[in-house]
């Protein structure tokens, strides 16, 4: 997977926030100064990582208007870019409550993968060595939804 | 894969109860305790769960929340930068905003 990078999700959340197909500096800076001020902030960070400050500033100049840190734009490229490490968060959880539920009602790996129809290789790298590189999320939350059922 | 796939920027209905769930789930495994926590979420995200409208929105606001998952929400993209003056009292202004 390509990691993501600020300018390449700018691009996206400025596509996605004016509804136009382009990302040309002067037509969103027109956009931002006249209806849709969310446009601001992100036009002018990607102004800023695509090197076209320059631009942006004679684009405002056209359209003047004040840019001012949202304090969501980072929040959500932040999100977006940590995504699989929060997955890889919540899979830690989960298989951290699927063990102390395995000791406390004392199933074993080899019960849980045969009721769950799991391939044994993947279930095992994940339950004995918790590898969770080898249990997606769903597949987490499946054997912790039979632990607590069970 | 491409970075399409994995950014779904806009949430409907159901991308924000997926969020939704997602933080739950976490908070579930965070905090083992019968404690009841809270979350009170704003604006057009409200109105999309709430079914009021159905075009897709941005943010998740929040206005107020349980101390424990504060961390949470940022980590999940909940917006707790929201201006809320006067806002029950135009509750139905915002309504009629949204639908417009």
């Amino acid at each position: 997977v390509r990691p993501l990078t600020l300018k390449g999700f700018l691009k996206r959340y400025l596509q996605e926030l004016s509804e136009a197909k382009t990302i040309g500096i002067f037509t969103l800076a027109k956009l931002a100064y006249k209806d849709n001020p969310r446009l601001r902030y992100p036009l002018y960070l990607y102004a800023r990582e695509s090197g076209k400050l320059k631009i942006f500033n004679s684009a405002r100049k056209l359209y003047p208007f004040e840019v001012a840190n949202d304090g969501k734009t980072l929040q959500t490229f932040e999100y977006y870019q940590n995504k699989a490490e929060n997955d890889n968060h919540t899979k830690l959880l989960m298989y951290n409550r699927i063990i102390a539920l395995q000791k406390q009602k004392n199933v074993s790996n080899y019960r849980i993968y045969t009721d769950l129809a799991l391939n044994p290789g993947n279930a095992n790298a994940f339950l004995k060595y918790g590898d969770i590189s080898k249990c997606g999320l769903s597949l987490a939350r499946h054997i912790l939804d039979y632990l607590e059922r069970v | 894969m491409f970075m399409k796939d994995v950014m779904e920027l806009a949430m409907n209905h159901n991308e924000l109860l997926k969020r939704l769930r997602r933080l739950d789930e976490d908070v579930s495994l965070l905090y083992e305790n019968d404690e009841r926590l809270h979350c009170v979420i704003v604006g057009g995200s409200a109105l999309i769960l709430l079914n009021c409208i159905t075009r897709a929105t941005h943010d998740i606001d929040v206005v107020k929340c349980s101390n424990e998952i504060r961390d949470l929400l940022h980590k999940y993209d909940f917006n707790e930068r929201v201006q809320t003056k006067d806002f029950l009292l135009r509750y139905d202004d915002y309504v009629g905003r949204y639908k417009s």
